[in-house]
């Protein structure tokens, strides 16, 4: 039974510890930074996991999965299979970023996407996404 | 990717995994059974999403948590059970 409060002590101080971080300003250790999600995202498009890609769009976008689903397989359509997708970091203020994720395709050669992204509970969230060739 | 930050955030996951281990009451590797077996396998793949800042450190340390204590819940389950049965 100590154990089992040790553990929970130890997970106890290590979510106070991370919690302090953001509360104290940290937008790129404790969590990921805006061009780690931005890049996640294009990997979920890429992978055709659009419910996966949801996840980092911020709730308050007009961003739906329907959105993210049309977007993907028009890429999908129009620039065959994806090769490599690789976040850029960009400009990041202190609740605002603007990042982009490079996707290296079959038939259409390097394709942008840009992103706006804003601090929600801590974390970054997509608020906008668009398509650049 | 800044490689302070990556240094960083491998120190914290190192010295989190290391004090839920030990407080978990796993010293060696030699103690281990199937059930330790398989939690080591599911914390190995959750390390890596924190290492690569893929997911939040807040959300590893929740996944590392939970699966510690259902880990040490299952151990106390098999002792008394086993305690019970003899």
């Amino acid at each position: 039974m100590s154990e089992l409060l040790k553990v929970m002590l130890v997970t106890t101080v290590a979510l106070g510890v991370t919690a302090a971080a953001v509360i104290y300003g940290d937008t790129r250790t404790v969590v990921p930074p805006p061009e780690s999600v931005v890049e996640q995202f294009a990997r979920h498009v890429a992978a055709r996991r659009y419910d996966r890609a949801l996840q980092h769009i911020d709730d308050r976008s007009s961003i739906t999965l329907t959105t993210v689903r049309l977007g993907g397989e028009a890429l999908h359509e129009r620039a065959g299979d994806i090769d490599r997708v690789e976040g850029e970091p960009g400009i990041t203020a202190e609740d605002s970023a603007t990042v982009s994720a490079v996707l290296t395709t079959h038939r259409g050669g390097r394709i942008r996407y840009a992103c706006s992204l804003e601090r929600r509970n801590g974390l970054w969230k997509i608020a906008k996404w668009e398509e650049i060739r | 990717m800044d490689p302070l930050r990556i240094a960083i955030r491998a120190l914290f996951v190192f010295v989190i995994l290391l004090a839920l281990m030990r407080a978990s009451g796993k010293r060696t590797v030699k103690q281990g059974s199937p059930f330790d077996f398989t939690v080591a396998l599911i914390l190995a793949d959750v390390v890596d999403d924190a290492l690569w800042a893929e997911v939040a450190v807040s959300q590893f340390v929740i996944a590392c948590g939970t699966l510690l204590v259902v880990h040490v819940l299952m151990d106390i389950a098999r002792f008394r059970f086993g305690e019970a049965r003899s």
